[in-house]
């Protein structure tokens, strides 16, 4: 499928459409509906990030030696939409509590991902406050 | 499998059969196996749900190698 918001749009729509549709007869099958749609459109978003970030990644490298934080950069960020795509879907389908704990979980997962650039930035404080 | 579009119309279809299917069951009388209709069908959707989120992860473990 080709990249554009049109095809974006149009995928959102049908899945709404056929949700409200199904609702009325199959209270499951409108939350399947709401998962895929949800699934298809985040996996297209990824699949053409996928190669931005190819490009990004080999110019990094070769530029400086930043490749280190660049790929926590896209670990974090990665984390979040996963995690915030899951708990979307579980408010949606009326688990607030679950909705809550996946968040709270992802945010433990950016935090521990993250840690090792902190580190270095307290390292950098502490060797200048020491001169 | 590689998903499309058709994959939504799909599970909606399976949707709006098994209601179908449970209200006609329902009215003959056969409560069990309206019941046992449903169970398949979600099991069928679950299956089809359960594909694409593995292929879904798969892209986005394929991501973490940067």
């Amino acid at each position: 499928m080709e990249l554009s918001v049109v095809t974006v749009a149009s995928l959102g729509l049908a899945g709404l459409c056929l949700t409200l549709i199904v609702r009325g007869a199959h209270k499951e099958a409108a939350v399947f509906i709401s998962i895929v749609t949800s699934l298809l459109l985040l996996g297209f978003a990824l699949r053409h990030i996928q190669s931005v970030f190819q490009i990004i990644a080999s110019y990094i490298q070769s530029v400086s030696g930043g490749s280190f934080y660049f790929s926590i950069l896209i670990k974090v960020m990665l984390t979040a939409y996963v995690a915030d795509f899951t708990a979307q879907l579980c408010k949606d389908a009326g688990e607030a509590s679950i909705a809550s704990k996946v968040e709270l979980a992802g945010k433990a997962v950016i935090f521990v991902i993250a840690s090792p650039v902190v580190l270095s930035v307290m390292e950098l404080i502490s060797r200048l406050i020491e001169l | 499998m590689s998903f499309d579009v058709d994959i939504i119309f799909k599970i909606a279809a399976i949707g709006i059969i098994v209601a179908v299917l449970n209200q006609v069951l329902i009215r003959a009388g056969r409560e069990d196996q309206a019941m046992m209709t449903t169970l398949a069908g979600i099991l069928v959707v679950l299956f089809l749900i359960v594909q694409m989120i593995y292929e879904f992860f798969e892209t986005v473990k394929a991501m973490f190698q940067f």
